[in-house]
């Protein structure tokens, strides 16, 4: 038999081996899928007018968990960040509602509006109580094309207004899905549209 | 033969370098991509190394 395939053929096999072994490691897991950076989480300083009423605070978070879908977003500083958020995605609670700000895989196959229209909205059916649609609209947020979606839903008995923002992005897309109750909703519709608007992707588009 | 398994080897080579560096990943299936890809790239590598290497009991008696 030859030697020199011999040779090549256990130098493949151990290979194999390597990258089975690696692959199904708990060390792999870290190098592989995207992981909160660090930086993400913390917060920097800034202000914004909403409405007519005194500037706000508000923290802006840089976030860098994604190669190619760097953002940045602001939200007001009196806002909770939740902890244990997968890479790219924040999440916020407030006295009336929450809100999340997420990264959103879009199949190269497929545009965002379409996306929106025959995955992300039929899901939104099927999973929130009372879900009945009010508006949807397209817009642009910072230079990028972006669709926007209003309706209200039901929890535990109480009725909430939902602003869901899609922003194209180079790769993903973002994802700001901002909620009051349907009470309080006027309270808070100048915040949302100031954290919409601060939405920004860093590289590029 | 020879040719056959060369022809299938590049293939599989060139569809482990495709779910490598082209093939847009869902974010759930990082992982497998991550393996799969490695795996055909590693594979159909080592099978053209062995197809231009081998050499048939034929050629190694004339060569003897």
């Amino acid at each position: 038999m030859n030697k020199v395939v011999i040779s090549i053929f256990t130098l493949a096999i151990i290979a194999l081996g390597g990258l089975t072994a690696y692959t199904f490691s708990p060390l792999s897991k870290k190098n592989i899928v995207p992981q909160v950076n660090p930086t993400s989480l913390t917060p920097m300083q800034g202000s914004a007018q909403v409405g007519s009423s005194t500037p706000v605070t508000l923290n802006v978070y840089h976030n860098r968990d994604m190669a190619e879908n760097y953002y940045t977003v602001s939200v007001p500083q009196s806002w909770q960040l939740q902890p244990n958020q997968p890479a790219g995605n924040y999440d916020f609670s407030y006295a009336d509602g929450a809100s999340t700000v997420e990264l959103m895989d879009v199949p190269d196959n497929s545009t965002l509006e379409l996306y929106i229209l025959s995955q992300d909205e039929p899901k939104l059916k099927q999973t929130t109580q009372g879900y009945q649609r009010i508006n949807y609209q397209k817009m642009t947020v910072n230079g990028s094309e972006a669709y926007q979606l209003t309706y209200t839903s039901t929890q535990n008995g109480t009725s909430y207004k939902t602003v869901r923002t899609y922003v194209a992005g180079q790769d993903h897309a973002g994802r700001i899905t901002l909620s009051a109750k349907l009470s309080a909703f006027g309270q808070y519709a100048n915040t949302f549209d100031v954290v919409i608007q601060s939405f920004k992707w860093e590289n590029g588009k | 033969m020879r040719q056959l398994f060369l022809f299938i080897s590049l293939g599989v080579l060139g569809f482990g370098i495709y779910l490598w560096q082209f093939y847009d990943v869902p974010d759930s299936q990082i992982m497998i991509n991550f393996y799969v890809s490695r795996f055909l790239a590693i594979a159909g590598a080592a099978s053209i190394l062995m197809n231009l290497f081998w050499s048939s009991p034929k050629k190694r008696k004339r060569e003897e």
